[in-house]
């Protein structure tokens, strides 16, 4: 859906964007990942047609966003890191200038407010000045502006920025409700964790450079081969390795601070039914994958070398 | 959706779904779609007007500026009321402190007031918003106009009752009122759309309001003591019993009809003012179109505006002298009109080298396609165009003069000497204008920079002009004595030599004599020819190596893609970029926010290949590519 094609960028004599090269794939929900001042923001811009790259091209949907940015534009919802709002006018009343922006016509214009109104809950807020809204409505305003002509492709830089962690659960929930609408959403974000459970594949930018892109268990799987597994025992072992020292395919099994084994192994479904049946006897109280595989990929990939 | 766990229920209760944005069969569709587009309002008028009525500052103003008007026109009807003066003149004294009162009030807030609504959008960071909704250009010029102009039409609303207090005297006519918020109005437009230009075409509002102010205050002293002194200039002929800027009121209340008054006091003022809103907006939505897009035909046509409203009013200008002093008016009324050309000169000089690349909505008809690829956007056609423009500019004048003087004054005895003089000028003065141009276009495409480009060009016109006068001067500083006879030899080459050479045929007859122009028309046409065959090589040459370039990134492109599976993978770094690392820090300028869809400069085709093609093979000669930037520098008054 987007293609970022050998993007390189400066502003001056800075430059920010080295050769960027990646692919989000339609109906996904990308994750763009980096450290502050990596180049996110800017490859964003360029993505939404506010900026041209000085190398390289960027196709959204096979448009080349500097040749045509009008039908991008179409295409796109774009919501900015920082943005701003018309302070004097109310819900209804912004929405309802962006439809007559986006030349929808008058009489499906209501229509399409209402809608997206529900969409991202701001139907009871409807009469309220937009100047005595809170940052995180403010953002869900700016979210549903981007939803009103219908877009493909939903671009958002740092969407969960500034909000309180419960209506950082509604941004996610909204997200996951607008990929299941079949929208390709990218959105960019230094915090991992708030993107670990939508995202399926992500780039991983620092310094103005992708360090990796692709499916995040395809990165994780090239940084470190098989899987990991976390178990909690009632009664654990004296040496935890005991239970599975003749598996060849265990790698290493080691005790988490909380005292969780994590089993790292090779191997499928089998694997883990064989793991889970020499635990069996030291009580198995609880399985699960490891979670933090798209934490764990950033500090390996970038190695920590935050700017 | 605000439960924690709502990522499973999403799953199961379907999304509502979005209705996708209307569409309407074609047929019915096109006429239903422009019924709703009369009827339905600029959105970004009522979402102005909306928020403006929701300003206390609005309101407060409103009120206290209405409460000082009055007061003052009290006052002022109070003392005059108090001496001899019959209460007629007392009302007419009222009518004129009013209307004086109003027109001072929009000369200084109209210009500041529309400077700040689009830097308010740029520093509220809600633009970039605007600009993606695809809101095309006009359509945010025209909203931002109308808002502005309607809460300043508000004000005036509110004004009104004030005018009542000179009733009480009597001595003026609702017609003459009438006329006098015609006046209002009239000046009224131009400033809301000065201000909404220099909007466009500004990062900051402070700046913006402060450059209104700077602007609009000189401005506004000049025009109305020039508005005063035209009143006095028309007491006498039109027998006026009013004083003061507001004369016209009474002049077009009293002799509409006549057709004196008619066109000086109300087409001419209409053309004036329609032809700078006009011009105004053209420049805003230059100013709010991304540098890529096409910049300069919203002034070819107004351009042509422009010339129409001039020859006519050349035409009533000329209606209006005697037949006496025919000769010497018309030469003047030439050399005067002759500054519309130089102005075009100045105007389109100032495109970049290739048309924008970005495509109209909708394929263009034969005949746009025509315009675009001979005379549309791009150095080289915008060159044919202005050149074009400014010989038939001169041929209207020449054709208008002469026509006019022989229609309205068919015995005068000075047609010959008038014509041969004017023919003398349009000539002479074409040449000087072609050369302008086309070094002005010349420089701006190797300069990149419009202001630079203009100053430079103008800067080679005075110096053109002041150095055959100081040497002539130095040389034998009596030779100007005699130069109704034979005008110095080093004058010759002054862009001044064709005005020179029509007073002196209008003033002493001597027709011949116009064969002194050839030496201007010679010159000046030559190196005119000179500059437009450079400039069109030039911009040959930069369009076929931009289309190699681009061609060759996409072949590079192409091939690079084929090498890497769907999503692709971090490559091992070719480094081939040794030592790039700034220091980070200390480089966060931010604060503007870029007025256009590009940084300046920052959308160079040259800066593109060198890095990107590291394994690349053969690479077309992009060595010394002429920067080409499609990014016109701020300023086009
Ligand atoms: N308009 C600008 N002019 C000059 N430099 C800029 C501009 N915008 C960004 N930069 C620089 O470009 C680099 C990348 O900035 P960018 O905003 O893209 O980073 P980011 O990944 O979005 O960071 P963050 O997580 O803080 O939002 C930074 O070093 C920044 O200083
Ligand atoms: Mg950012």
């Amino acid at each position: 859906m987007i293609r970022v094609e050998g993007v390189g960028h400066r502003f001056g004599a800075l430059r920010v964007l080295t050769d960027v090269w990646f692919h989000v794939p339609e109906g996904e929900v990308f994750g763009f990942i980096g450290p502050n001042g990596a180049g996110k923001t800017t490859t964003l811009r360029m993505m939404a047609t506010l900026l041209e790259p000085d190398e390289g091209r960027v196709l959204l949907d096979g448009v080349d966003v500097v040749d045509d940015p009008a039908a991008v534009r179409r295409l796109l919802g774009f919501m900015p890191d920082s943005f701003g709002v018309y302070e004097r006018v109310t819900v209804i009343e912004y929405l309802d200038f962006f439809a007559a922006a986006y030349d929808i016509e008058r009489s499906a214009r209501a229509r399409t407010v209402r809608a997206v109104m529900e969409l991202t809950d701001l139907g009871p807020l409807r009469d309220r000045l937009v100047a005595a809204m809170s940052k995180g409505m403010k953002q869900r305003l700016a979210i549903a502006r981007t939803l009103l002509h219908d877009p493909k492709v939903l671009i958002l830089d740092e969407p969960a920025n500034g909000l309180d962690p419960r209506a950082r659960i509604e941004m996610r929930d909204l997200i996951l409700q607008l990929r299941d609408l079949g929208k390709t959403v990218l959105l960019s974000s230094h915090i991992l964790t708030e993107l670990s459970d939508m995202v399926s594949s992500v780039a991983i930018l620092e310094k103005g450079r992708v360090l990796a892109a692709g499916k995040v268990d395809e990165i994780g799987k090239g940084l470190r081969p098989g899987r990991t597994l976390r178990m909690t025992l009632l009664r654990p072992p004296a040496d935890v390795r005991a239970p599975f020292l003749d598996m060849s395919n265990v790698h290493e099994v080691s005790v988490s601070p909380d005292g969780a084994l994590r089993l790292s192994f090779e191997g499928g479904d089998e694997t883990v039914a064989e793991l889970v049946a020499r635990a069996v006897s030291y009580g198995v109280v609880r399985v699960e994958p490891e979670r933090d595989d798209l934490e764990r990929i950033f500090l390996e990939v970038t190695k920590g070398e935050l700017q | 959706m605000t439960t924690p766990t709502a990522s499973v229920v999403a799953a199961q209760d379907p999304a509502p779904k979005l209705p996708s944005p209307g569409g309407v069969s074609r047929a019915g569709g096109a006429l239903r779609r422009l019924a709703e587009r009369l009827t339905d309002a600029n959105p970004i008028l009522l979402k102005e007007m909306l928020s403006i009525l929701r300003t206390k500052l609005f309101i407060r103003f409103l009120y206290l500026s209405t409460g000082v008007l009055a007061i003052s026109v009290l006052a002022g009807g109070a003392s005059m009321a108090a001496g001899s003066l019959p209460p007629a003149t007392v009302g007419q004294v009222v009518f004129q402190i009013f209307f004086t009162l109003a027109l001072i009030v929009i000369v200084l807030v109209a210009p500041a007031h529309a400077a700040t609504f689009i830097t308010s959008e740029r520093e509220g960071r809600t633009y970039e918003s605007l600009l993606l909704s695809g809101m095309d250009a006009w359509r945010i010029v025209r909203g931002k106009f109308l808002a502005s102009f309607a809460s300043l039409l508000l004000v005036l609303v509110a004004f009104a009752p004030v005018v009542g207090i000179a009733f009480l005297f009597g001595g003026i006519s609702p017609l003459h009122v009438a006329f006098g918020f015609l006046g209002l109005l009239f000046v009224l437009a131009p400033a809301v759309a000065f201000g909404i230009a220099l909007s466009a075409r500004l990062r900051s509002t402070r700046v913006a309001i402060l450059l209104a102010l700077l602007l609009s205050i000189p401005t506004g002293i000049f025009f109305i003591s020039a508005l005063v002194g035209l009143g006095e200039a028309a007491h006498g002929p039109w027998a006026l019993k009013m004083h003061g800027p507001f004369w016209f009121a009474e002049a077009l209340g009293e002799r509409f009809f006549e057709w004196d008054t008619f066109g000086l006091a109300f087409l001419l003022p209409l053309f004036v003012v329609t032809a700078s809103v006009w011009f105004f907006l053209a420049g805003a939505m230059a100013g709010v179109r991304p540098a890529a897009e096409d910049r300069s035909t919203p002034f070819k046509v107004w351009s042509l505006y422009a010339l129409a409203g001039t020859l006519a009013a050349i035409v009533a200008t000329v209606g209006v002298t005697g037949p006496g002093d025919y000769a010497r008016a018309s030469v003047v009324f030439g050399v005067l009109a002759g500054m519309l050309p130089l102005f075009f000169a100045s105007l389109f000089a100032n495109e970049p080298p290739l048309p924008p690349r970005i495509l109209p909505a909708r394929p263009p008809g034969p005949l746009r396609r025509l315009y675009l690829s001979n005379l549309g956007p791009g150095a080289a056609p915008t060159t044919r165009f202005a050149a074009l423009l400014i010989v038939l500019t001169h041929a209207g004048i020449a054709f208008v003069v002469i026509a006019s003087g022989h229609l309205f004054f068919p015995h005068a005895d000075q047609h010959g000497r008038a014509d041969v003089a004017i023919l003398a000028f349009t000539v002479g003065n074409t040449a000087v204008c072609l050369c302008l141009l086309s070094f002005g276009a010349l420089l701006r495409v190797v300069l990149k920079n419009g202001v630079a480009a203009r100053v430079l060009a103008f800067g080679a016109l005075f110096g053109a002009l002041l150095v055959p006068l100081l040497l002539t001067l130095v040389i034998d500083a009596d030779s100007f004595n005699h130069a109704e006879r034979s005008i110095p030899p080093l004058m010759h080459i002054s862009p001044v030599m064709p005005m020179l050479v029509a007073i002196g045929i209008s003033d002493n007859g001597h027709p011949e004599r116009i064969l002194e122009i050839l030496t201007p028309v010679i010159v000046y046409g030559l190196l005119s020819l000179l500059f437009w065959v450079v400039l069109e090589q030039r911009v040959h040459s930069i369009a076929t190596k931009v289309d190699a370039m681009r061609v060759h990134r996409d072949q590079l492109l192409e091939a690079r893609r084929a090498l890497r599976p769907s999503l692709a993978p971090p490559e091992p770094e070719a480094e081939n970029e040794p030592a790039e690392s700034e220091p980070v820090a200390a480089a966060e300028p931010e604060a503007v926010g870029e007025p256009e869809a590009s940084e300046p400069e920052a959308s160079e085709p040259e800066a593109s290949e060198p890095e990107a093609s590291e394994a690349a093979p053969a690479e077309p000669a992009s060595v010394d590519m002429p920067k080409v930037d499609p990014t016109v520098p701020e300023d086009e008054t």
